[in-house]
This record gives structure tokens, sequence and C-alpha cells, in this order.
């Protein structure tokens, strides 16, 4: 950990691909994956690099500005203000499912919270009120389902649309 | 969890198009910004989602914090050994108390406690008094009578 009026301390990751990254340690240190090496190895040298063999580049170079900003955001008591909201939307716009889910595998992998819980906020919400079918279709869900396994599971399911009409 | 991200890092290139692989306590936390229909129809999804929607750690954030005390109107076998799921099942429908002038159930979307009471169960002024009112059998209502004002 730096010390007050210590040169910032960056941390190296390297990824599952071989990249190198380097990141302001504030940052690395939202990864909780991150947090407990370091906690775990008090003496590791400046220079450790901590492999992230589950993580490729391209999802890491997303989280690290994620959490780059939200770090910002909390050092400036933006935290749950508007802009942050305006900054999510941004971040996510532009994200396919398939991006969406390596962000969501990795940072699932690097353990941070706050993103996972963004992240699977927006999942759901990409989830609502749709059929099961457009849902396989459109997220590339293949039914692992068995024909009976898929007949217990209607059944089993059955109460929640007792009353509601077939759409 | 292991598997799919190992084959995340094997094969990343010639993965599909989607959510297929995200695991299933990745699923159960997009679950808790669902309704419980919504939760139940994406259930039939695949294996991942059937095995996060029957987690007690879904359910227990939709059951309302006092439903201890709507199973108290039920014979203890009927819910013992249920799952969080089974038990929001159960009390989706409605549960009859004090001789079935009242039901209590929750709301299956909002997860809210709602209660019915008939009017055999409320304090209603000259209800004895047949020049006022009756008692009518009726199928419409789920209480069985409902009680006719004639004249006030």
């Amino acid at each position: 950990m730096s010390k007050l009026g210590q040169a910032k301390r960056i941390i190296f990751l390297k990824t599952a691909d071989g990249q190198l990254f380097e990141v302001d340690e504030p940052v690395a240190m939202e990864f909780e994956i991150v947090k407990s090496f370091f906690d775990e190895n008090e003496d590791a040298a400046d220079d450790t690099v901590v492999p992230l063999p589950n993580v490729s580049a391209e999802p890491l170079a997303g989280i690290i500005e994620f959490c780059k900003a939200h770090v910002e955001f909390r050092a400036n008591g933006a935290a749950g203000k508007d802009e942050v909201k305006k900054f999510n939307a941004e971040y996510i716009k532009e994200k396919s499912n398939e991006q969406l889910k390596e962000l969501i595998l990795a940072a699932n992998y690097l353990n941070i919270k706050e993103m996972l819980d963004f992240l699977t906020e927006t999942i759901a919400n990409r989830l609502k009120n749709k059929s099961v079918e457009y849902v396989r279709a459109f997220f590339g869900i293949e039914n692992d389902f068995t024909p009976q396994e898929e007949e217990a599971v209607r059944k089993e399911y059955e109460w929640a649309f007792e009353g509601v009409d077939e759409d | 969890m292991g598997a799919s991200l190992s084959n995340l890092t094997d094969n990343g290139a010639t993965m599909g198009p989607g959510l297929g692989d995200i695991p299933e306590s990745c699923v159960a936390c997009v679950f808790l910004y669902l309704t419980p229909p919504e939760i139940c129809n994406l259930a039939r999804l695949n294996r991942a989602f059937r095995g996060a929607a029957s987690s007690d750690s879904v359910w227990e954030k939709k059951l309302p914090p006092n439903y201890q005390d709507l199973l108290c109107f039920m014979p203890p076998e009927r819910y013992q050994n249920l799952s969080k799921k089974d038990i929001f099942a159960l009390l989706s429908r409605p549960v009859p108390f004090e001789d079935g002038n009242k039901e209590v159930w929750i709301d299956r979307v909002t997860g809210r406690v709602c209660m019915s009471i008939s009017a055999k169960a409320m304090a209603i002024t000259g209800i004895e008094d047949r020049r006022y009112w009756n008692w009518i059998a009726t199928e419409e209502s789920r209480l069985s009578v409902k009680a006719y004002n004639y004249k006030l």
C-alpha cells in the first residue's frame, strides 16, 4: 500500500492473452482478487506482476475504464449523482450482449461488487418482459434441457402464471 | 463457474454471441432485479437459469419480511422442509384464517402482503336487521357470501 507523500503506485496486471496492463493502485484495488493478492503477499515487490489467467485484454480494458471513472466519482463526492448514471448509461449503450457477457465473467472473477451489480442490473433490464424463445435467440442461450426436463420445469413454475392470460 | 471461465480463455474467439454460459451465481444476481413471474419464466431458458431460479438466496429477497407470520395460519406440515421458492408459491395462493372470513396472500409481482376481509368479519351497523341487510350466497366472490343492503 502506498503511503501519503509517496509517488503514485502502479500495479501491473497480466491477462490470459499475455497483455500487460499498468493500473493506478486505487483502481486495481477495486478488484477484490488483486486486493487480496497484496493483502496475502504484503512484501510483494513494487514491480510484481499479478497474473489474471481468466481474463483477456478486451474485457479488462473495459473494466479498468469503468472502475477508474467510479473511483474518481467517489473521490469527487459525485457517487450516486446524475453524473454517474449518465456515465453508466453511456458506458453500456454500445456494448453488445457478447461484450456484456465477457464483462460479467471478468468482473465476477475479479470480484468487483459495484460493477457486477451494475452489469447484472443491465442484463435484468434487457431480459424484462421477454419470452423464453426471444431471449434464447437474442442472447444465444442454448436449450440444454431434455424434453422431459423442459416439461418438468414448465410444471414447476405453473403457479406463477395462474390467472394470467397467455401472450 | 470455473468451466465457463476456462472456456473463455481457451477459445475466446470461438464463443457464441451471447449470455449462454454466464455462471449460475451471476444469474442469481440478475434475478434480484426481476419480478417472480419474470424469474419463473426465465427458469425455462437452460439449466443455469433453472438452478438460479430455485435458489433460496433469490427467493428470500422476494418474500416479505413478515412471511413467517403468514405461515402461522397453516399447519406446519404444509411448509416444513420447503425451499424459499416453494414457500413463495404456497403463499401466493390465498390462505384463509378466522373461520375463512379473512384471507392473506402474497402478490406474485410485488411480493407484498394482501388481505381480503369478508363482510362477515366486519362490524356493520344493523347487520342483523333483515329490513336492511341480507346475506346472499354468491359465486362472484371468493368468500362465498356477500352482504346485501336494501336501503340505508
